[in-house]
Parts: C-alpha cells; structure tokens; sequence
C-alpha cells in the first residue's frame, strides 16, 4: 500500500501544474470573451489587411 | 520597563479609541490633539495628521455631524502620498480634464473612502477654501467629486493632495478605468471560482477513500496521510477562495446584522478548524470534502450572479455620452450673430444656443427662431417626433431633426428636466421596498439556536461523559450546518439566473425573482413595449388614376431627403421600378413635403399641409372613413393622389403573453403617454382590459403607488426615461432590451431580445424556482430537526454528520436542478 505515497504526491504536483495553467490562462485572458472566437472561424476577415 | 510596572500599566490604562477611526489606541501610544475644547486620543500619526488637517482647516464641525467612522488613513504623512505629479502631464489630462475657458478646468474624480455624508462636505468645504478652485461639488451616493479649477493658480495634484492629506482617495473618473476594474474583478472571481472546483474535487476522492476506510478499515498512518493531504489540498480555498465570505460577514457584523455570510463563514471556519485539530491528533472525523465543496457551490452562484450584473453595467457608460459636451453659443454682435463653440457647463441662463440637424439638445430652453420637429423619445419614450416652432420650449436629451433652431436657455446642469428626471429615479431608488429573503432571516435565526444548542450539548456532555463532548459538540455544529438552507436559495437561484439568461432574460436583481411570482398586476408600456416604436405603411390607397408603384415613387423620392420617421417609413419600401429626382423640394417640418418631379408640382404631407397648398380642391369626401392616427396625403397641384396610412408595428406574441397572465388573474394594464384613441385600440388587440392614456411620467409614478397603497404588486415592463421612476417603484421592473440606456440601470430584468414572450418564462421559471426554494426549505428544515436531536444525543458521529450534511446538499442541489426541466414541460 505503501506505493500511494508516491501516488499521491504525484497527482499533487499534477494538480499544481493544473492550477498554474488555469491561473495562467485566465490572466492573460483566455476567459474574456467566450462567445466571439467560436463563430470568429466561420467569419471571412481576409480583408483585415488595411491597404495603406 | 519592569515586568510589574508593564502589568501595572495594562490594568490601569482603560481601552482607549481613536477619536478620529475608532480603532483601539495601542498602549504605548500617546498621540493626543485638541479637538472641540478636548484633548482626544489618537491611534497613529495618520489619524493625527488627518484630524490635525481637519482642525487647521477649521473644519472640526465634521466630527459633530458623521454618522460613520472614517477608514483609517494608511498613515499619511505626506512623504507616503503617491507620486501625482503625473497628474499635471497635459497629455494624462486630456481624457478625463475638459478645458472649460482659457484657464478653467474640469474634472470628474473617484472619491475612495467617502462613508458619510459628513465625508462629503468635509471634502467639500476643505477644497472650496482653497485659491483657485472655482467650483466643488462632492457626491455621496456615488462617491463622485466634480471639482472646476483655475489651471493658473492651482495644479490637479495639489488638490488631489489636500484629499489625501484629509485621509480620503481621489482618483481621476474615466469610464476605461471602470471597465478595466470590472474586468480585474471578473478574473479574480474566475480565479476563486476554477480554484475551488479543482481542489474540492481532489479533496472529495481522498474523503471516499476516507470514508471508505472508516467503514471498512484503514491503517491509521494512512489514514492520517490521507488527512494531511487533504489538508494541503482544502488550505487554499479556505483562504484564498473563500475570502470573499469572511470579509462580507465581518461588514455585515460591524454593521451589526446578520446576513447569510455570516453563518457560512461561521460554519466553514468552524468546520475547518475543528479538522485541523483532528489532523494534528489523529483523531475524530474532518470535514474537509463538506467545507471545500460548499464554497465551489456558493462561489458559483456568485459567479453568475455577478456575470448578470456586469452586462447591466456596460450600458451605465453609455448613458452619460447621451448630453453633449459642447454647444454653439450665439454672440450678439454689431454685424449680427456670431457663432461660438462652448462647453455646455458655460452656458448661461438667457443665453442664446443654435442647435443644427442631427444635434442633442444639452439645455433646456424656448425657441426664438426656426421651426423644426424633435425627436423626444429620451424623455417621454414616445418615438414620433413633434413639432416645435418659436416660442415652444424644448428639454435636454432630445434631439433635433430637421432644422436649425436658436433657442434661449431657461435651465442648464443640473436643473434641466433631463437631470431631474434622473434624480427621480435615485430618489424612488433609495424608497425602493426591500424584498429581503427568507432564508436569509431562517439562516441567521437559525444559526443563533444552534449556536445556543451545541454550547448546551458541549455543557451536558461535559457533566456526563468527558469523552463525548467534543465529537457531540463537533456533530451538532456540522450536521446542522446551515448549508442546505444556506445553499437551498442560491442555488436555485442560480440555476433560475442562468436559464433565463440562456433565453435572453438578464436577471439583475435576484430578489425580483421572488417578487415576480407574488405579483397581481403587469403593468406595460405602450411605445417602444408593446409597439416597436417604429412607423410602418399599412395601407395605400390611390385616390386617382394612377398606379400603385409611381404613387409610391413619386412620395419615396419626395421624402428621400428627409429624417423624419414617416419619410424612414418610405425609405423602407422595396421598390426597383422608378425613382425621379425631386427638385425644388422644400420641407416644412412636422407638416410636409412639396416638390418637383419631371416638373410637376407634387405635395405629400398631412391633410393641413395639402390644404393650405391646394385649396379647396382637397376634397375631404375623398377621404376614407377610417381615421388613423398617422395618415399622410400626396397630392399634384390640382388634385388628392393618394393617401398613405401608418402604423407603429405591434410586437408579436403580445396576445399570447397577455393572455397567459389574464388566465393566471394577473391584471394586465397599458399606461401610456400616447393619445387615447392608439391606446385604446392596442388594449383591444393585445386583450388588456385596462389601460390609461396621456400619462405623464410623475402620473404613472402615482398609478403605482395606488396599487401599492392597496396592497398590490405591480411588475412594470417598460422602455425609454420616462418610465425609469415608474420601473424603480415598481415590485419588479423589466426593460426592454432595445430600451434607453437609463432604463437598463433602474431595472430589475432585461429582455435582451425584446421579445416579450420571454416575460411568460420569466413568470413560470421563477415560480418553479420559487417551488423548489421551498421544497428545498422543507427538506432542509425537516432534515436537521430530525438530525439535531439525534446529535444532541449523541447518536451520531462526526463523520456520519458530515456525510448526512455533503448527502443533504447534494439533495438540495439535484433539486435545483430540476428547474432546468420546465423547457420540456412549461411548452406544451
């Protein structure tokens, strides 16, 4: 039994490595807008490019 | 210092308060200052700094007249006042400092720590004494200053540093900033939110493995293992998710109530504490898996409620972009007029101000030149435009359409109708009746009695068997943790929120959920509500010979340049047969339209106007029975050609929605500022029986106070300003989503698709939430009567506490779930 020791301590770490990417993801804005980037790749902007 | 003589200063030394923030005054301090003929104590040198400021200024009256304690200034000395030199930089001052006359300024500043009215003319007073501040003027409710000054004789930092030397927080007001806090505090309560549902679901798969164990048998190094991590895991989301609900039960204590934080902050800090304690001893039973997952829920709930808000709060910004900054001041002047572009704040009464096509009227006034319609629907939510000629007079927040006008000033600022209106609308906000809810109260009584109950059954038990009183203590207190109660209302509230959002109902105000279920009377608008507030052709009806697509022509090309809605009406007719240039046009507002085409004179306007053109040849017979309230003629110069008939297009589903409440007993009411005849006949069409026209906003303020006086509730659903006081009175106001902006602040829901059909869901969802809050009470009521004695008895353990508290919850919110399930069977 003595293998959850390891186990356990190794799905911590993961579930730091979890938080540090959630934590990352929602400072640099992942969450800000959740309804746009799902129709944004039905949309045609290959006019975006502005002829200047 | 001698160990007695440390004692002897302890005993003696009475607790001592600061005079100016009320926080003890530590004992080695001794800071005093003279204040009303007394010398006070003070705990710091920043509450000496502040109330020494106070006094230099002779402003000592403000320790007479607060009601609220200051925050305590973070010691303000003034080497630690921030660095706001960057505050004189002209190209920082730009977006928020508007430039009033060469020297004169203007700034709207966020005023942190105002808590009192007496913050606010203490503000106030101090900043109007000093030289070169022209103009001062602090407000309380929302913690907004509006400072003028002279860019000569004082800097914007130096008056932002009297407001910190007062103790108080001035940032300049930018509505990019606001968005940008909203934004930060999103993310934090996403972060708190993710946290908490990460770590409650690791803590609950250790708890099986847990209780599993205490079942079967668990080796106690294991067990004990188990428990630690399980302590690692539950430690974050006891102080860094679960924040917010320390902080909001410590204000609500300070402020001596009891709201449903307080149990729940009371009840997770007890809880966890307790495990700590088991942890470290390796005995009892820890309730780390209940703890953690009652905050994901309770954060959740949070969440959605606050993502509801938010959308309100986006559409606050735009209303103060409504008022133009700038007007055209007309200079008299040897040669005649001359035209001057100034601020709107210069303007003087008696002033004479040109407002051009297409401008927002930032004053009230009485025209003296031009003739021209208005567009009011700001101010009376009415959209047909009206007339105006000399002598009239016009309100702020109108707009005008189709000339210039010259207009004398009778009111500006704050005076104006436009900014009354508004204030009416605070004031009927501050009235507002407080739906407070049950649980609430259950939650905080509640609490006190178990409180009383598990001190008396630690007492007991500590008489009968050592052994017994902390697990009996311990169960009591967690088996009756108020956590389906507390979770019992918002859950389903949640759950009720978030399924109406998905059908285009943002919730602003949760309460107004429960009040929507006890209402008798749904009270509407007409324009803008029931109507979509825009001109339509119903019927044409040629009256010579000629065709149906060159009469349409020759009055589409006619009213091509004009704004007016009846002209919009025309634009909107799909018609590629022919359109002829129109020469020569001249447009008489509100009347009509004449015009060459292929140079025949052609006239298009109300009956008057084609009268006054063609005489007696407008033949009145000729004119079909029927009287609409909009009807428009197009005549050449010798006869009547056709006559157009309009109508404001009826919204669709307003029967079956009208007729949903009528079959519930729910009175449905049209109060209109319309004429009667229009009202009149949409009542009949949408099935209300009654209805009042010609209303102005004060007297549908005093319909609803009626009903109110008489013990009935009256939901409002309504659109434009004028029915902001009316929507802030009402039990439960709703706006719809096409609406003025003002009304969307003042409302409790917004029909984000302006489909009314919507208010039926509204109606059944919140009464099947309200259902589930109940039978969620009964249950959770029922539960810990039951479970309450059997703790008390010591029947149950801590651990079978704990898994009869995580099972009720559960319960409570597969329950709430349920309110989901109204889609299938509420659309039979």
């Amino acid at each position: 039994m003595n293998i959850i020791y390891l186990l356990i301590i190794v799905s911590l770490v993961f579930i730091a490595v979890i938080v540090a990417v959630f934590f990352w993801a929602v400072r640099s804005g992942q969450f800000d807008d959740l309804d746009k980037p799902s129709h944004q790749i039905l949309m045609d902007d290959d006019s975006v490019d502005k002829p200047d | 210092m001698s160990l007695a003589t440390t004692i002897d200063k302890a005993v003696t030394a009475e607790k001592e308060y600061c005079y100016h923030c009320g926080e003890i005054v530590p004992d080695h301090t001794d800071i005093k200052i003279n204040i009303i003929g007394k010398e006070r104590m003070m705990c710091c040198q920043g509450c000496r700094a502040v109330a020494q400021a106070i006094n230099e200024y002779g402003l000592e009256n403000y320790y007479r007249y607060r009601t609220e304690l200051p925050p305590r200034p973070e010691s303000s000395t003034s080497d630690t006042i921030p660095d706001l030199e960057i505050y004189d930089n002209p190209d920082f001052q730009k977006p928020f400092v508007r430039e009033i006359d060469n020297d004169q300024c203007e700034a709207n500043l966020i005023m942190e720590g105002i808590v009192c009215p007496a913050c606010a003319w203490l503000n106030e007073t101090h900043l109007a004494a000093q030289p070169g501040i022209t103009g001062v003027a602090v407000n309380y409710t929302s913690g907004k200053a509006l400072v003028r000054w002279n860019r000569k004789r004082i800097k914007l930092s130096e008056i932002l540093e009297h407001i910190y030397h007062l103790g108080y927080k001035a940032f300049p007001f930018d509505p990019v900033k606001r968005q940008e806090l909203r934004e930060k505090e999103k993310k934090i309560h996403l972060l708190r939110l993710g946290l908490a549902g990460l770590l409650s679901m690791q803590v609950m798969m250790i708890a099986i493995a847990l209780y599993a164990g205490e079942w079967k048998w668990i080796d106690d190094e294991h067990r004990n293992f188990l428990r630690w991590v399980s302590f690692i895991l539950a430690t974050p989301v006891m102080f860094y998710c679960a924040q917010p609900f320390y902080t909001n039960s410590w204000r609500a204590i300070r402020n001596q109530r009891i709201d449903m934080d307080v149990p729940i902050a009371l009840g997770i800090s007890l809880a966890y504490l307790a495990s700590i304690w088991f942890t470290i001893t390796g005995t009892g039973t820890v309730y780390y898996d209940s703890v953690t997952m009652l905050v994901f829920f309770l954060l959740t709930g949070r969440y959605l409620e606050f993502s509801a808000r938010n959308k309100a709060a986006d559409h606050l910004d735009n209303l103060e972009k409504i008022i133009p900054s700038v007007a055209t001041r007309l200079q008299q002047s040897p040669a005649g007029y001359v035209e001057q572009s100034v601020p709107v704040i210069e303007l003087q009464k008696n002033d004479t101000v040109l407002f051009k096509p297409g401008e927002t009227i930032s004053i009230d006034g009485i025209i003296i030149n031009g003739n021209t319609t208005i567009d009011e629907s700001v101010i009376t939510g009415e959209a047909i435009p009206v007339v105006r000629k000399p002598g009239d007079s016009i309100c702020s927040g109108s707009t005008n359409i189709d000339s210039p006008i010259q207009v004398k000033v009778t009111a500006t600022g704050q005076d104006t109708s436009f900014s009354r209106i508004c204030n009416l609308v605070e004031k009927a906000q501050s009235e507002k009746p407080p739906v407070t809810l049950f649980a609430d109260k259950i939650a905080g009584w509640f609490l006190s009695c178990v409180l009383l109950i598990a001190a008396g059954a630690a007492w007991y038990w500590w008489q009968v068997d050592k052994t017994m009183w902390l697990p009996v203590t311990i169960a009591v207190l967690v088996v009756t943790c108020p956590c389906a109660l507390a979770l019992a209302t918002p859950v389903s509230i949640t759950v009720a929120i978030n399924n109406l959002l998905s059908r285009g109902v943002a919730v602003i105000r949760s309460t107004s959920l429960q009040a929507i279920t006890k209402i008798t009377h749904m009270v509407f608008d007409k324009t803008g509500t029931l109507t979509e507030g825009k001109l339509k052709i119903s019927r044409i009806i040629p009256l010579a010979n000629i065709s149906q697509s060159e009469i349409v022509a020759i009055a589409k090309s006619l009213e091509a340049q004009s704004e007016h809605p009846v002209a919009k009406a025309f634009n909107e007719i799909d018609n590629a047969n022919t359109t002829y240039l129109a020469t020569e046009i001249r447009n008489s507002p509100g009347e009509g339209i004449a015009g060459k085409i292929n140079s025949k004179k052609y006239y298009i306007g109300t009956g008057e106007f084609i009268k006054m053109n063609i005489g007696d040849r407008f033949n009145t017979a000729l004119i079909p029975e029927e009287q609409s309230e909009h009807c428009v003629f197009l005549a050449d110069d010798k006869k009547v050609v056709a006559a157009f008939y309009f109508v404001d297009q009826v919204r669709t589903d307003i029967g079956d929605t009208v007729h949903y409440f009528n079959n519930l007993g729910i009175k449905t009411m049209i109060l209109s500022g319309d004429n009667q005849q229009s009202v009149s006949k949409l009542a009949a069409l949408a099935g209300i029986h009654e209805f009042q026209a010609r209303l102005k906003p004060a007297d549908k303020l005093a319909v609803i106070e009626q009903l109110q006086s008489i013990n009935a509730s009256a939901a409002v659903v309504g659109d434009g300003v004028n029915d902001a006081p009316v929507m802030a009175k009402a039990d439960v106001s709703i706006a719809m989503g096409s609406g003025t902006d003002i009304s969307k602040l003042n409302a409790d829901m917004i029909l984000l698709g302006s489909n009314l059909k919507n208010l039926v869901h509204i109606h059944a969802t919140a009464n099947r939430c309200m259902t589930i809050i109940k039978q969620n009470m009964l249950w959770a009521i029922t539960y810990n009567l039951l479970a309450l004695p059997a703790a008390v008895a010591g029947w149950l353990t801590p651990w079978m506490a704990a898994l009869g508290m995580s099972a009720s919850s559960l319960l409570v919110i597969v329950n709430s779930l349920r309110i989901n399930d109204y889609k299938k069977t509420g659309q039979k």
